[in-house]
């Protein structure tokens, strides 16, 4: 970096490719009142140049930046994406070669009509080139970047760093600047420019005016939390829809309107053709289909199996129901309570049939007759959160943003690159120990330890899942912090407490009270465990270190490690991974 | 000393093998690993697959997929086209793109300038194979490869095209080749995942993969592709957590397969012993993926051969030796994906380098596998998803100009496991632009390395909400002409 004379003192002169990093404190969103500028000395050039730039870094999209414009105009860009951003641009030019003072204040408003420029100090009058951001996000996560639009060696045709260009006195605020203000930054008497200072005295003075002002700043920022609901909207003038021959998207063939299988049901008189009508004629009480769907698949959640046992499937290539009377009951009560799906579990989980022992095979190893309980292994879903439960992690809020549990370093970067978000952020407290149900989603790159157990990649639509059993899943139940972590939290809430810790932690992960013989083999190995930790009290710690749930202040090491190992044994039991 | 283990393995016997199978781990693991004699009697294998058998002799019991992700140039390396370099600069005549759709890239482009390559191409090997400068090792092994230049896809684009050769279709969802072989042939050994993925990458920001394309699909969990990673856990979650040494371990899965037998015999539920059997599968595992990960017992003349990077891991020739020591131990399936093919701009430098990065290994794992008598039962296979095109994206200039995707011709190659050595399979037009005599699609590609391991494509199916699907999906000829 060239240090050069400078409009007061050294200025910083770029070459193109360098520039300065200004950090992340500028991370401004778009509801944010912000303001950024200084004096610059700019050569003629070619192309646009960006003074200061949060466009391009780990994130290639979104951001804002002020450049220069070949003809010398001053530009200002808030960006979501490459059609949705706001646009301005000063009618005037700042002169080649001269120190100008360049500045850009903000309203938050979501709007180009906040964007302001000032050229010399004084604000210029504007064009806009473009205003569709309509409050869509700008943030990135990049650097502020001053004297370059990109902190890599790529080459553009629309844009480039300051080449030969100087900059001194760079400043950013937090808050939107009057034109006094800037005036003064500029080095600009004001003193007799009424309007300048009335602008002044309202930013600054009027307590009307500032009141007014935070309570529309609260009111844009209350719109990012806003519950926002997709709705669908028929056009006006509807597509036309084609067959595609062999599915290539470039070979329409005959049109197709909508219509729905009246073999299955007969069109309703009077019903839309659109998503209404389609809605209507699935829910009709003579529509046959959609409640045995839904309660064949309520069973099937319950039981492991349906009793339509192809569940994506009622067709002729379908398996016909094991119980055709009692999905018919099932589909009709289900219909009948108003489509209440916790009314129907209930009802399910309330009968004898479901309420059997789990135990003996006999002749009806499919247990097509029903003739006893239901056995499955846990999903993938149901054997973390079980866990979080059983040791008490779990935080069992509903709703709100997705959250990242734990998730071994270096898999996203390893593989996405640029592609999206490229580093996955480990969320922190209660997001570790939310259920799974809530665990962030890359369709791309999915949470291994739930695909190992058989959750669905979720590329196509999954109804039925494989259960299968490989050296990987015992793997993660052995060394994956979740389950560590939730073997020693357990082991640490009941090594005081407990008058039998072995036995609750049995309890919890089996539902059942262990045999004698069973509970002294893992007193035994409890005991082992103990004379090796007290040996080797800096493996205890260690293995106490597990997680980011805080340890417990009074605990004796060697004896919450050896619970630990011990409970971690029974998380590993088959009867665990089993209801 | 009563060891229920010990005890529990020694009452394994085959029809407690077959009849315990829960969909994956026999018992037969557990039996062998307590050092139970089995009186003689073969083994079972140790994962059945859901053939009994192969459908026909295979000629291959092994993979290794070297996946050059990106679209690597043919022009450059394989298709020898002197003509365009008598049609240098000028425009791609429509007669010959007939309206073949661009990408994004390039279809706006004023002109389509012919680029010839700037690397000069020989006759390599008693075969006569004309190979590029840019691939001096791979030269020297022309014979042992059968090498085809009328590869074709249908798709344009990294994701769709990958995912096409890896699943036989371009929309995700579907099990990764090495998932099919999986399911349906099982696998070969005791200790290690039936389908090994390795990754690694040339130049800096590559275009990316995903951890999907070696998923399993709609197939058991059990069938997707296990990565191997440089440095950490080379397995996600082998290790043991911190203060847990193996002698910990071994001790909690005694006690845990106990706890387990204990239920088993209270209830005669026969799937226990599987889970038995799944914990000390994964206690072997820890054992041995760092034992075949850890290249230290491997002699100098392995590092001359694969080239110093080898010792690298996480390089490709780290990865090439890696999948060479893992077919030693009859690994069915390992896939390598190499990135950083996709030259848009700058193509003679990058790909310059690219090469560098890959020749040597390459030919070295082909080399290496001969020498210790594996290439006759192993397939390596090198290509990517896609070839390039034969015109410039970007300005063409005397020394510089890039390539856009291009799939209806490319080259791909492949040795051993009963491929014909020494062959040239299919021909380009004297533009390399279209395919002129036997054309492979990548339907007919997978058709092909099922046949070479003993699959019927046809037949190697699962039924799947509805219908029955495959990895050619509807199509796909086994291409004869390139048998031994």
């Amino acid at each position: 970096m060239e240090l050069v004379v400078g409009h007061a003192g050294n200025a910083t002169r770029f070459d193109g490719v360098n520039f300065l990093n200004l950090g992340r404190e500028a991370d401004f969103e778009w509801y944010d009142r912000f303001s950024m500028g200084g004096w610059i000395k700019a050569p003629p050039r070619e192309r646009a140049v960006a003074l200061l730039s949060k466009r391009n870094g780990e994130q290639k999209r979104g951001g804002y930046d002020l450049v220069l414009t070949p003809e010398g105009r001053l530009a200002a860009r808030l960006v979501h994406d490459g059609v949705h951003y706001a646009e301005v641009q000063t009618r005037s030019a700042a002169q080649p070669n001269r120190w100008t003072h360049v500045f850009l204040t903000y309203d938050g408003s979501g709007r180009a009509s906040g964007l302001r420029l000032f050229l010399g100090g004084k604000v210029a009058r504007t064009t806009t080139q473009r205003d569709s951001l309509a409050r869509r996000s700008i943030l990135n996560g990049n650097d502020l970047l001053a004297g370059n639009w990109t902190p890599r060696k790529k080459v553009r045709a629309d844009i480039t760093g300051f080449e030969g260009g100087a900059m001194d006195e760079v400043r950013v605020y937090r808050r939107e600047l009057s034109g006094a203000e800037i005036a003064h930054l500029a080095g600009r008497p004001t003193g007799d420019e009424p309007e300048a200072l009335r602008d002044h005295y309202r930013k600054h003075h009027d307590a009307a005016y500032g009141l007014q002002r935070s309570t529309v700043d609260s009111l844009r920022r209350s719109l990012r939390t806003l519950p926002r609901v997709m709705v669908m909207q028929e056009s006006e003038e509807p597509r036309t829809t084609y067959v595609l021959e062999r599915g290539a998207y470039d070979a329409p063939a005959d049109s197709v309107g909508p219509g729905t299988p009246s073999s299955i049901l007969p069109p309703q008189g009077g019903e839309p053709p659109n998503r209404l009508g389609l809605a209507r004629w699935m829910t009709h009480p003579d529509n046959p289909l959609t409640s045995r769907v839904a309660v064949n698949r309520l069973w099937q959640l319950l039981f492991g199996e349906g009793l339509v046992r192809t569940p994506e499937d009622f067709g002729s290539q379908g398996a016909l129901p094991t119980h055709p009377g009692l999905l018919d009951y099932l589909a009709v009560t289900f219909m009948d309570s108003g489509w209440d799906t916790k009314y129907l579990l209930r009802h399910i989980l309330l009968s004898a049939t479901y309420r059997q022992a789990a135990t003996g095979a006999g002749r009806d190893p499919d247990n097509l007759y029903l003739a006893r309980g239901p056995r499955q292994r846990l999903t993938a879903e149901m054997m973390r959160d079980g866990a979080l439960a059983s040791s008490g992690l779990l935080d069992p809020a509903i709703g709100g943003e997705p959250v990242r549990p734990y998730q071994p370093a270096g898999l996203w970067k390893a593989l996405a690159n640029q592609i999206g978000e490229n580093r996955y952020r480990v969320g922190r407290g209660s997001e570790l120990y939310r259920r799974s149900l809530y665990s962030y989603w890359k369709r791309t790159i999915p949470p291994p330890a739930m695909l190992t157990f058989d959750a669905a990649e979720r590329t196509v639509c999954t109804v039925r899942r494989q259960s299968t059993s490989t050296p990987l899943q015992a793997l993660v139940l052995l060394n994956d912090p979740q389950y560590v972590e939730a073997a020693r939290v357990m082991a640490q809430n009941l090594v005081y407490t407990a008058d039998n810790p072995l036995e609750q932690a049995f309890r919890a992960f089996t539902s059942r009270t262990p045999e004698a013989a069973e509970l002294a083999s893992l007193q035994q190995l409890r005991a082992e465990q103990e004379a090796h930790f007290r040996k080797y009290p800096e493996r205890a710690a260690a293995l106490l270190g597990v997680g980011a749930h805080p340890r417990a202040r009074t605990d004796d090491p060697a004896r919450v490690a050896a619970l630990t190992v011990a409970v971690s044994t029974i998380l590993n039991l088959d009867e665990a991974q089993h209801r | 000393m009563r060891d229920p283990v010990f005890e529990y393995g020694c009452q394994m016997n085959r029809r407690h093998f077959f009849s315990q199978l829960s969909l994956g781990i026999g018992g037969a693991a557990l039996a062998s690993l307590v050092g139970c004699a089995s009186g003689g009697a073969p083994a079972p294998p140790p994962l059945a697959g859901v053939l009994d058998r192969p459908h026909h002799a295979p000629r291959a019991r092994r993979v290794i997929y070297l996946f050059q992700s990106g679209g690597p140039s043919q022009l450059d390396l394989f298709d020898h086209k002197p003509a365009l370099l008598e049609h240098r600069g000028e425009d791609l005549p429509p007669s010959v793109r007939m309206g073949q759709r661009l990408t994004g890239m390039t279809a706006y482009q004023k002109s389509l300038p012919l680029a010839p390559t700037l690397y000069p191409f020989q006759r390599r090997g008693a075969s006569g194979a004309w190979i590029s400068d840019l691939l001096p090792h791979t030269a020297r092994i022309a014979d042992e490869l059968c090498i085809v230049r009328s590869m074709y896809t249908e798709a344009i684009n990294h994701d769709p095209a990958i995912t096409f050769f890896q699943t036989g279709s371009q929309q995700p969802g579907r099990p990764s080749m090495g998932a099919w072989f999986s399911y349906g042939l099982g696998s070969a050994n005791e200790n290690l995942p039936t389908f090994c993925v390795l990754l690694s990458r040339g130049l800096q920001r590559p275009q990316p993969i995903y951890s999907r394309l070696w998923g399993n699909g709609f197939l058991a969990a059990l069938h997707q592709g296990v990565q191997f990673r440089a440095g950490g856990d080379p397995v996600l979650y082998l290790n043991n957590p911190p203060g847990l040494g193996s002698a910990d371990r071994r001790r909690m899965l005694r006690h845990l397969a106990e706890l387990n037998a204990m239920r088993a015999e209270a209830t005669g539920n026969d799937r226990i012993a599987s889970r038995i059997a799944q914990y000390e599968m994964a206690y072997r595992m820890q054992t041995s993926v760092p034992e075949v990960t850890d290249l230290s017992d491997e002699p100098e003349s392995t590092f001359e051969l694969y080239g110093e990077e080898a010792r690298t891991p996480g390089t490709y020739a780290a990865n090439c030796l890696l999948a060479r020591r893992l077919a030693e131990r009859d690994v069915r399936f390992v896939q390598l994906y190499h990135m950083g093919w996709d030259q848009h701009t700058d193509l003679p430098h990058d790909i310059a380098l690219q090469c560098k990065d890959t020749d040597r290994a390459s030919a070295a794992l082909v080399t290496d596998l001969k020498q210790r008598g594996l290439l006759d039962d192993t397939l390596v296979i090198w290509g990517g998803e896609f070839g390039r095109t034969n015109y410039s994206q970007g300005t063409l200039t005397e020394v510089n100009f890039g390539r856009d995707h291009h799939p209806r011709c490319f080259t791909i190659w492949m040795a051993g496991g009963g491929v014909r050595p020494g062959f040239v399979y299919g021909a380009t037009d004297d533009l390399g632009y279209n395919i002129t005599e036997n054309p492979v699609h990548v339907h007919d590609f997978q058709a092909t390395v099922l046949h070479l391991m003993g699959i019927e494509h046809e037949r190697l199916t699962f039924k799947h909400q509805g219908r029955r699907y495959r990895l050619t999906d509807v199509h796909g000829e086994v291409v004869r002409d390139i048998l031994a």
